[in-house]
């Protein structure tokens, strides 16, 4: 009806047009992208008038002109194009998106930067490239992306948060994570929880994000600089836009199921592994009964998660104001039976034109986060993975004749069925305890921010913005009294509320001005003060009166109660001026000063000075380039140096802490923490030299750059002599230097585009190396990052080698003669155990079968570096090709260069009672039948002897691997089609994500591991199929 | 109308940079130890620690038994195998955790010593009561520790003690470890300091606390040690000004006495725990009873091999014996009992009266072997054990009466080891069995931790490891 009515107005006007003025007349028309779809406010304009008008929500306009005017067409992110007035009345346009990358405006921190005068390292992702991606949280997208930045996903529990570096790791002890600013405010990026994980950036929905800023320079982030030593992540999220309406609906379905899972043995192989442990070591047998073949993993994850997006936005504006409203809904279930999430957002935004020189606006966004998790330790009885993958095969999860309906014992086992012994480690009934304890998280994320915008001078302008983040966390943990983790205490639930505040203030002032037209200038100053307070309470209730009240803390419902809490205030403020000058765009200048107070240091140590410097020079816009800009069109080369801090230290890390303990009924106090007052800023120096490379009007951009990154003054536990009776045997010191080095390239190419089809490719691949150059006393640190003893101790930092290298015994193979392990010592003899005594004897390649030369392994001198854990390059490459109505678009992804220790596989060889990997059945039996030469003689209750406590090689790994980690394929209905249910755009698609990995690999998946690079009892990801639908009115 | 705006913006940007940069601490503070309170809850802190499983909450009791012939590691839970087949590297947890948290209990107590008094408000006794406890608990960690980790006192103590540890302080200090004979030296001089303060601090109300050191615990204590180095003068002197003042617990009420959660009659120091404060499954109930941990179970030929009378209440079926009708696993059921609901809850009974009598009657034996006799059949008659002759007071039955009477405290090894015996093998058929280990062998001293050695360059390993 509408449309009818529109081609009679036309039709009318053209009529009235042609018959009532000759010399000034109605042109009319419409303006649609290269899609057809039509443009809402578009301006046009009668060049040398003051006439002009917008088109309406079907991208027509109507505008009086004479012949001989010229009509300039313009839009946001378009081509401005311009038609003369000739005899005809209507001009149809169509409005190219602006083709120069180099025009695109980018965000540098308190403000904004064209591409062309950015002289530091900035990549930019498009919220559009990673959207419609089932993702519990945005930043699990960006992998590969970007050159640089190393996105790490160690699992698939959802809560659990990606890794994030940027060039690497720069601290030993202190936050290794980016800086998150959400359209210009810093945003809460730590967890705050107790035993349920939840990533705060979860609390952002992909949908409301309109682009990333990755600054990763010193330069770029410089101006951060007192919390940019790990890189700054800017994102900005979606707004109106003026005089147009539009309304996004997406939708999305999907099914997940585990990518990849353990290899174990079924109960033939089973028996035949545990009575051969038994035999070896002259014990009885272990095993016996084949009535059941249970495979506890399938048990324990989920073969078809659900995966549900619903988001809905309306955006728009008048001429004075714009506005954004979004709605999100989500719902995730994980690899496991029990983790799943539900999420809420809302998101309003508005913004108001008071007059031409002030503005202000708005943002509200909240959150809603609930995820329900389990016990995932890799040294946990009931850790899920831990327990599934060790449980026994021939016996059942569930019993019908036991009055729970579990396989349990009266006294807390898991009933052993035909087998003379009990499980080893006395691993609980895993499905027992999922069904019956829980692990429940419920977050509220409210973030307002508002602003003010005044226009002083030509050139000159106000902004005063404010930020509130605050952030609340209820957790509930219950274990069942009967069985597993909670029958020790009879029942144990227990309760968190985690209350988080962040307040930032900003003051802008920013001069922007040309003179003469060839001197470019901009002065920005700034004055930012932020406070984040940080606290939780909890209450622990053991002997729980009845189960009944399991789901709350209720009075007196517990025979045991203990509460305990905390809080932690911390507080920066920063005063920062920032200079850029260009010369006629071709030489660049940038200056950045701040200065900031840490209220984690002293008193006396709390002010520092950041400086950042940068310049730059379009090669090729200089005078002398000429013709050649035909083909390489554009080249720039860039340097920069800055000084970084990182703020993530600790609320209190230099005073003296002393930390209450009862004894008995009374209150002690006892030492927490040895003071420090001379602590000063953990600080890195940036310097980066970057080359921009385009080609046939940059169809084709290259960037290279290098980077070396040093950090100073790392604050470093130095460990202490545990007789000086210092808590943690640590004092914390500014003593370590560290630097990461390395190389880093991009090319963004369009294939080929002849309007039918379009092939956009990006690649980029980084090379990186990470040195540790100084320690204290240049002294080895064995960092203590895992509650896990076996873990703790393998992992060293040393001097001139990359943090976090492993270090162990180098293995040899097995002894073809006895089946024992065989190790390098020191100074590379061989030595062998004799599994009786468990002492080394000198083995002898020619004569195997001699034991009579006693020797030794020592974990003080026979060790060494097993390799780094950091990858040496990674890189990824991604597609969107568009043919007609369909798109596809992949994304491969690699990394390599890296060793991991894959405990997972040694604790899957155990010695003890459990059940194992299939490795197994290649151990050694007897010297004609000596299996694959790795796997020892098996032994019952040896893993000291067999696979030796301490790291060898033989569970040292190369972390090599290439991912394909998406691939949706989409079509984009007709136009004409959709017209006439007056929809402007209608996409379906179906993507699949973790779709497959090339790898050596002999673990899950290679990026299933720690931050220091170990595999320990991991949870697979999903791989995901989902069908999605986008509609736009 | 545009001034104004900006002027208004300006005094909100003013009003909003007086944010402070001095965070207020919530739960954590800098020591001030302003009066005698303050000092009470700050020595109350190294009673905690020394509380904690890792030290005599269970591993240091644990390791004076698992090695000797009562009790051994089953390996149910993994813990204690090691050290009960005294195969222990200095990388060991154990062997780590013991050293650090003896050592760490050592701390408040070397601030409170150096502290100036006169600074400080409150009764004069309570504060010379606290700095005597101070001396008392710097003395006892240090001793534990030279039982543990020093060589045996052979050749007048010449031989490889431990690091002396007398101030708190983080800097490059690296003390070496003094002989045996000087440590003896330092535990005396630190003994006869506290028994100086807590005379001085007779009226303090903490005098007469069972749940902290008081003058009778510091002359337990003494006997502990004395006993140790042999000088039985010293024991006798210290042993004789506690006679009287405790009972022998009687033999009907000997499992009561255990299970109560209030300091008996016969104790003279026990660490407080309570329901709320305790090591729980980490506690000494945990690891001697049930099938989570359940690791340390006792030999099976137990009450034969400790040569227990029939009606002797130590060996009776609540004290030791089998948790259900169908276990095999000969259990302590008697000590530390508290298991369920109030799971580790038990006090930790560190000083019995009936060890100051054993420590007597050891001290007497020579001298005046009729007291020793007296003192012998004082305890076998609470226990419903057979009466001594004056023919039986002999080393070898003290011994043995130790044995009986100690057991599963913590004492056994140690017993064994100063008097130069061997440690037997008593059953090769159990697991994470030590074997016969001869007198003076290597592996009666744990290896200092390899975190000492990395840090501390001063000190030296013990031999054999």
């Amino acid at each position: 009806m509408k449309q009818k009515y529109t081609y009679l107005s036309v039709l009318f006007m053209i009529l009235f047009v042609q018959i009532s003025f000759a010399q000034k007349k109605s042109v009319t028309g419409k303006v649609t992208d290269p899609d057809g779809v039509p443009l809402l406010g578009a301006t046009i304009l009668v060049v040398g008038t003051t006439s002009g008008t917008t088109t309406d929500f079907d991208g027509n306009y109507s505008i009086s002109a004479e012949e001989g005017n010229v009509l300039e067409f313009s839009y946001v992110g378009f081509e401005t194009i311009t038609r003369t007035v000739g005899s005809s009345s209507t001009y149809d346009v169509t409005l190219q998106p602006e083709a120069n990358i180099m025009d695109e405006v980018v965000l540098v921190g308190y403000g904004v930067q064209r591409k062309s005068e950015v002289t530091g390292a900035i990549s930019q992702v498009k919220g559009d490239d990673v959207k419609n991606l089932v993702t519990p949280s945005f930043e699990s997208q960006l992998a590969g992306r970007s050159s640089g930045v190393q996105i790490t996903t160690p699992g698939g529990v959802i809560g659990e948060a990606p890794r994030v570096n940027i060039r690497g790791i720069a601290s030993i002890n202190s936050g290794t994570g980016p800086l998150y600013v959400v359209d210009g405010v810093p945003y809460a990026s730590t967890s705050q929880g107790a035993n349920v994980d939840i990533n705060p950036l979860a609390d952002l929905n992909p949908n409301d994000i309109e682009s990333f800023e990755v600054l990763k320079d010193g330069a770029a982030s410089a101006i951060y600089g007192s919390r940019a030593a790990n890189g700054v992540i800017l994102i900005t999220t979606r707004k109106g836009r003026k005089n147009s309406f539009e309304v996004n609906y997406s939708s999305l379905t999907g099914v997940g199921s585990p990518m990849n899972k353990y290899k174990l043995l079924g109960t033939k192989d089973f028996i035949t592994i545990s009575n051969e442990k038994t035999a070896n070591a002259g014990v009885s047998d272990w095993a016996a009964g084949t009535d059941f073949d249970t495979d506890w993993q399938d048990l324990v994850l989920r073969s078809s998660a659900l995966q549900i997006d619903q988001n809905v936005s309306v955006s728009g504006g008048t001429d004075m104001a714009t506005y954004y409203l979004s709605i999100g809904y989500g719902e995730q279930e994980g690899t496991s039976i029990a983790n799943e999430m539900e999420k809420y957002n809302i998101r309003a935004r508005v913004e108001q034109d008071f007059n031409d020189w002030l503005s202000a606006g708005a943002t509200i966004a909240v959150t809603r986060n609930s995820i329900s998790a389990m016990n995932k330790g890799n040294n946990s009885l009931s850790g899920h993975m831990f327990n599934a993958t060790k449980q026994l095969p021939n016996i059942p999860a569930y019993d019908p004749d036991n009055e729970t309906g579990y396989n349990i014992t009266e006294t807390g086992q898991i009933g052993r069925w035909d087998n003379y012994s009990n499980v080893g480690a006395q691993l609980p009934n895993i499905m027992y305890a999922l069904d019956h304890n829980y692990y429940k998280s419920k977050s509220m994320r409210n973030i307002i921010n508002a602003f003010a915008n005044a226009n002083i001078l030509d050139g000159l302008s106000y902004r005063f913005q404010i930020g509130m983040d605050y952030g609340t966390n209820g957790e509930r943990m219950y274990w069942n009294p009967v069985h597993g983790d909670g029958s020790g205490y009879n029942g144990y639930l227990r309760q968190y509320n985690f209350d988080n505040q962040l307040w930032n203030v900003q003051n802008i002032l920013s001069y922007n001005k040309s003179f003469n037209d060839v001197h470019n200038l901009g002065l920005t100053a700034v004055a930012e003060f932020q406070q984040q307070k940080d606290a939780y309470f909890s209450a622990l209730g053991k002997d729980i009166a009845s189960e009944y009240f399991n789901n709350q803390i209720i009075t007196d419902a517990f025979g045991e109660q203990e509460i305990s809490g905390y809080k932690e205030e911390q507080g920066i403020k920063s005063f920062i001026g920032r200079a850029t000058y260009n010369y006629d765009e071709r030489y660049f200048l940038q200056a950045s000063i701040r200065r900031d107070g840490l209220s984690n240091l002293h008193p006396d140590n709390r002010w520092e000075n950041f400086i950042g410097l940068s310049a730059g020079w379009t090669i090729s816009n200089e005078e002398f380039w000429g013709d050649i800009s035909e083909t390489i069109s554009d080249l720039k080369l860039r340097g920069s140096y800055a000084e970084t801090g990182n703020t993530n230290i600790g609320a209190y890390p230099y005073l003296g802490v002393y930390g209450l303990n009862k004894y008995g009924d009374d209150t002690g106090y006892g030492y927490a923490q040895f003071g420090n007052n001379a602590l000063v800023w953990e600080s890195t120096n940036k310097l980066n030299i970057g080359l921009d490379f385009g080609l046939w009007n940059n169809k084709v951009f290259f960037s290279a750059e290098y980077f070396k990154n040093e950090t100073k003054d790392m604050i470093i536990n130095k460990s202490t002599a545990p007789s000086l009776g210092i808590p943690g045997n640590i004092i914390k010191i500014n003593a370590g230097d560290m630097s990461n080095s390395g190389f880093e390239f991009s090319v963004d190419a369009t294939v080929v585009d002849n309007g039918e089809f379009r092939w956009n490719t990006g690649a980029n691949i980084s090379f990186s190396k990470n040195k540790v150059s100084n320690l204290p006393d240049g002294a080895d640190i064995f960092p203590e990052y895992s509650s896990n003893a076996s873990i703790n101790g393998n992992i060293i930092i040393r001097e001139g080698e990359p943090i976090n290298s492993l270090y162990g015994y180098e293995y040899w193979g097995v002894n073809p003669a006895n089946g024992a392990p065989v190790y390098y010592k020191g100074d590379g003899s061989l030595v062998q155990i004799d599994y009786n005594t468990g002492s080394y004897y000198v083995f002898d390649e020619s004569n195997p079968g001699d034991m009579s030369q006693a020797s030794s392994l020592s974990s003080s001198e026979d060790r060494k570096l097993l390799g780094q854990t950091t990858p040496k390059y990674f890189g990824g490459w991604n597609n969107t090709l568009t043919y007609k109505n369909f798109d596809l678009s992949f994304l491969f992804r690699f990394s390599g260069g890296n060793k991991i220790f894959n405990y997972t596989r040694r604790e899957l060889l155990t010695q003890e009672f459990n059940n194992n990997s299939t490795e197994i059945l290649g151990r050694w039996q007897s010297p004609s039948n000596p299996g694959d030469g790795v796997t020892p003689m098996l032994w019952a209750a040896g893993n000291g002897v067999v696979n030796n406590n301490v790291l060898t090689s033989r569970f040292v790994e190369k972390g090599d691997f290439i991912s394909l980690d998406n691939i949706t394929l989409g079509y984009n209905f007709d136009r004409e089609l959709l017209e006439r249910a007056s929809i402007d755009a209608l996409r379906i698609y179906v993507a699949a994500q973790n779709v497959f990995m090339i790898t050596d690999y002999k673990g899950v998946d290679p990026e299933m591991i720690t931050s220091y690079g170990v595999d320990a009892f991991g949870t697979p990801k999903s791989r995901i199929v989902s069908l999605g639908v986008n509609l736009k009115l | 109308m545009r001034k104004y705006i900006i002027i208004g913006l300006a005094l909100v940007m003013g009003s909003l940079t007086s944010c402070s940069l001095d965070p207020t601490l919530a739960d954590s503070h800098e020591i001030d130890m302003e009066d005698d309170v303050s000092m009470r809850q700050f020595i109350d802190g190294a009673y905690n620690t020394m509380a904690r499983s890792e030290y005599m909450g269970r591993n240091y009791i644990i390791a004076g038994e698992i090695r000797a012939d009562n009790v051994y590691s089953n390996g149910n839970s993994g813990r204690f195998t090691l050290m009960s087949a005294m195969n222990l590297q200095s990388t060991d947890g154990d062997v780590t955790d013991i050293f650090r948290y003896a050592y760490a209990t050592i701390s408040n107590p070397n601030v409170v010593i150096a502290t100036d008094l006169s600074t400080v408000e409150g009764s004069e006794a309570n504060k010379a009561h606290i700095l005597g406890e101070a001396y008392a608990i710097r003395a006892m960690a240090h001793f534990d520790l030279l039982r543990l980790y020093g060589q045996q006192y052979i050749d007048n103590g010449s031989n490889l003690g431990i690091t002396y540890a007398k101030e708190y302080k983080a800097e490059d200090l690296q003390i070496p470890r003094s002989s045996v004979e000087d440590n003896k030296i330092d535990i005396y001089a630190d003994i006869e300091k506290a028994i100086d303060y807590m005379l001085q601090g007779e009226s303090s109300e903490w005098a007469n606390n069972k749940t902290n050191f008081t003058l009778d615990a510091v002359l337990a204590l003494k006997t502990r040690v004395g006993t140790y180095f042999k000088e039985y003068d010293i024991v006798e002197d210290a042993a004789s000004q506690l006679e009287g003042k405790y009972e022998i617990t009687p033999a009907n009420k000997l499992v009561e006495y255990w299970s109560d959660s209030n300091p008996g009659a016969a104790s003279i120091f026990e660490l407080a725990q309570s329901t709320t404060d305790n090591a729980g499954i980490n506690g000494l109930a945990y690891i001697y009873r049930g099938d989570s941990y359940g690791d340390v179970q006792a030999f099976n030929n137990l009450i034969e091999d400790a040569e227990f009378d029939s009606d002797d209440v130590r060996a009776s079926e609540d004290m030791i014996g089998y948790e259900s009708e169908d276990s095999n696993k000969l259990r302590n059921l008697g000590k530390y009992p508290s298991g369920g609901d109030r799971l580790g809850s038990d006090n930790i009974k560190l000083f019995r009266y009936e060890e100051v009598v054993l420590n007597y009657a050891e001290a007497v034996l020579e001298t005046n072997p009729n007291k020793a006799l007296e003192l012998l059949n004082d305890l076998a008659e609470n226990r419903n054990a057979s009466e001594y002759d004056a023919s039986d007071v002999t080393l070898e039955n003290i011994i043995k009466e130790r044995r009986k009477e100690l057991m599963f405290e913590g004492f056994r090894f140690h017993d064994l080891a100063r008097h130069g015996l061997d440690i037997p093998e008593v059953d090769p058929n159990t697991s994470n069995n030590h074997g016969l280990v001869p007198a003076g062998d290597n592996r009666f001293a744990f290896p200092i931790p390899r975190r000492e050695i990395n840090t501390n360059k001063s000190v030296e390993q013990n031999p054999g490891y």
